[in-house]
């Protein structure tokens, strides 16, 4: 048998000689292509019958939808159901537009999940008009856009705090210039000044540095890294710890000193890079000083194939509301004067690099623990 | 001698408003957080009250300690005309955009504590 697909729908002349079963085969092949492509594309595809109110819709679109196909009724309005109730009007509208005006429409929209997740959508239909120019029926697809809007929400989320936090200190080295421009400061108030300054312009300096770090680790190539290679190989823990201690900055009259001791068997070795490994506990020994203290300690026992460390302080402890963000940038600590920061970030950043994780659980009687566990090869 | 409470959570910032205010004849308080700032609040004879601070925003302190007997200037690095509309109708008698040079702050904090007395 022969088979010739119209030109004008296949945008070419195509003949097709195959045998009926061959193309029943062939057929078979196609739809599972389409769903699989659809499946992996996440978009979902639909056609409504117009004046029979029926609606055919894909398999991926029941997925995203999270129902079962069949679970959903045929029609318009039980697929505009689902719809989040905030969106029903402006989607109703616009494919009420499209069938009107014989055109297009294209959104972004929610929908709810008879489970009550809610998820972003990209949702684009076109018209089909009969011979006599009438809407006959409208088919589209919906995108499911909810990584892409999550992620877009929280660049948003990370520019204000970012913006935020470079401004603060910003506007305390701004307002430090104008107390400096008086030239009747005595020589005390002028020292005084002088050393906000040089304070809160390292802060601004650090700050920048520490997101240009974290924007740099954020892309997730270990090799190539802070605008330096970083070779991992085998390095001894204890020394790292040790310089981490001497160089975290001094204690200044708002924070107390911290008592640092150390027990790390000196063979101990772990899987990281010298400089940055020292970073990570540069920042996890700045983070006790600043928000736990008076008493830290870091120990670390081997097991077959990892390190784990223990950074132990007998300070108050994260509260239970800072808990789930811990290790996000910006996440909310809030003690006074010290602004949201970036070091528990970075020492995440940086584990994921070395191959290993940080986690934090709260000590007993009160304190808190981090717990960065290295591969030792 | 008038007291000045400098509410205000960036330690450097009450330094350098003290330091501004160095040449006149004031005591000062200082509060980091909304919850220190309540307690000291009806000691002072006129009030420095950062808009944002760690543990509250600043019109919400003032709306929950009620009104003061003290004159309050909002101060804040985000300066808009309806936040400045906010913190009159919160009850602050003026309000001073961050940074804002020493003369300012000497000429904002004399006028309102000349109009008290």
């Amino acid at each position: 048998m022969t088979e010739v697909v119209d030109a004008a729908e296949s945008g070419h002349e195509h003949v097709d000689t195959a045998a009926p079963a061959d193309v029943s085969a062939r057929l078979h092949r196609l739809e599972r292509q389409l769903a699989q492509i659809q499946r992996l594309a996440q978009f979902g595809s639909w056609e409504w019958d117009i004046a029979n109110d029926v609606v055919t819709s894909s398999d991926e679109l029941y997925r995203i939808c999270g129902v079962a196909p069949g679970e959903l009724g045929p029609t318009y309005e039980a697929i505009l159901g689902l719809v989040h109730p905030d969106d029903h009007d402006m989607v109703d509208d616009a494919v009420h537009r499209a069938i009107a005006d014989r055109a297009s429409f294209a959104l972004d929209h929610r929908l709810v999940r008879p489970d009550g997740e809610v998820r972003w959508l990209h949702s684009r239909g076109n018209v089909i008009a009969d011979g006599h120019g009438e809407s006959q029926r409208l088919y589209g697809v919906a995108i499911d856009v909810t990584e892409r809007s999550r992620s877009e929400q929280f660049l948003r989320e990370f520019i204000g705090n970012a913006s935020h936090a470079l401004g603060t200190p910003a506007a305390v080295i701004m307002q430090a210039a104008h107390v400096l421009a008086d030239d009747t400061l005595g020589t005390k108030d002028h020292d005084a000044a002088m050393g906000a300054l040089l304070r809160q312009s390292k802060r601004l300096h650090d700050l920048s540095t520490n997101l240009f770090d974290l924007v740099a680790l954020d892309k997730g190539a270990p090799s190539v890294m802070l605008g330096l290679s970083m070779m991992l190989g085998p390095v001894a823990l204890a020394d790292r710890v040790r310089k981490a201690a001497a160089a975290i900055p001094p204690a200044d009259g708002a924070t107390p000193t911290i008592d640092i001791t150390i027990d790390i068997a000196a063979d101990i070795a772990v899987l990281a890079e010298p400089i940055e490994l020292e970073r990570v506990f540069v920042n996890l020994l700045d983070n006790a000083q600043t928000h736990g203290g008076p008493n830290v300690s870091v120990t670390a026992s081997r097991l077959a194939d990892e390190v784990i460390v223990d950074v132990r302080d007998d300070g108050a402890g994260v509260p239970d509301d800072h808990l789930q963000d811990l290790f996000a940038p910006f996440a909310k600590r809030q003690t006074a004067g010290q602004g949201p920061g970036l070091g528990l970030a970075i020492v995440h950043q940086l584990m994921v690099a070395f191959g290993g994780a940080v986690s934090y659980h709260r000590a007993k009687p009160h304190g808190s623990v981090f717990t960065p566990r290295f591969s030792v090869d | 001698m008038p007291t000045i409470l400098i509410v205000e959570d960036e330690e450097d910032l009450r330094l350098l408003m003290r330091l501004s205010l160095s040449h006149e004849p004031y005591t000062f308080l200082e509060a980091a957080t909304g919850a220190e700032a309540a307690e000291l609040w009806s000691r002072a004879d006129l009030i420095l009250l950062d808009l944002r601070l760690p543990d509250t925003d600043g019109l919400d302190l003032l709306r929950e300690l009620g009104p003061s007997k003290a004159p309050i200037i909002a101060v804040s690095a985000y300066s808009t005309d309806q936040l400045g509309r906010e913190a009159m109708e919160a009850g602050c008698v003026d309000y001073l955009t961050k940074p804002f040079t020493a003369s300012e702050l000497v000429e904002t904090v004399r006028g309102h504590l000349s109009a008290e007395s």
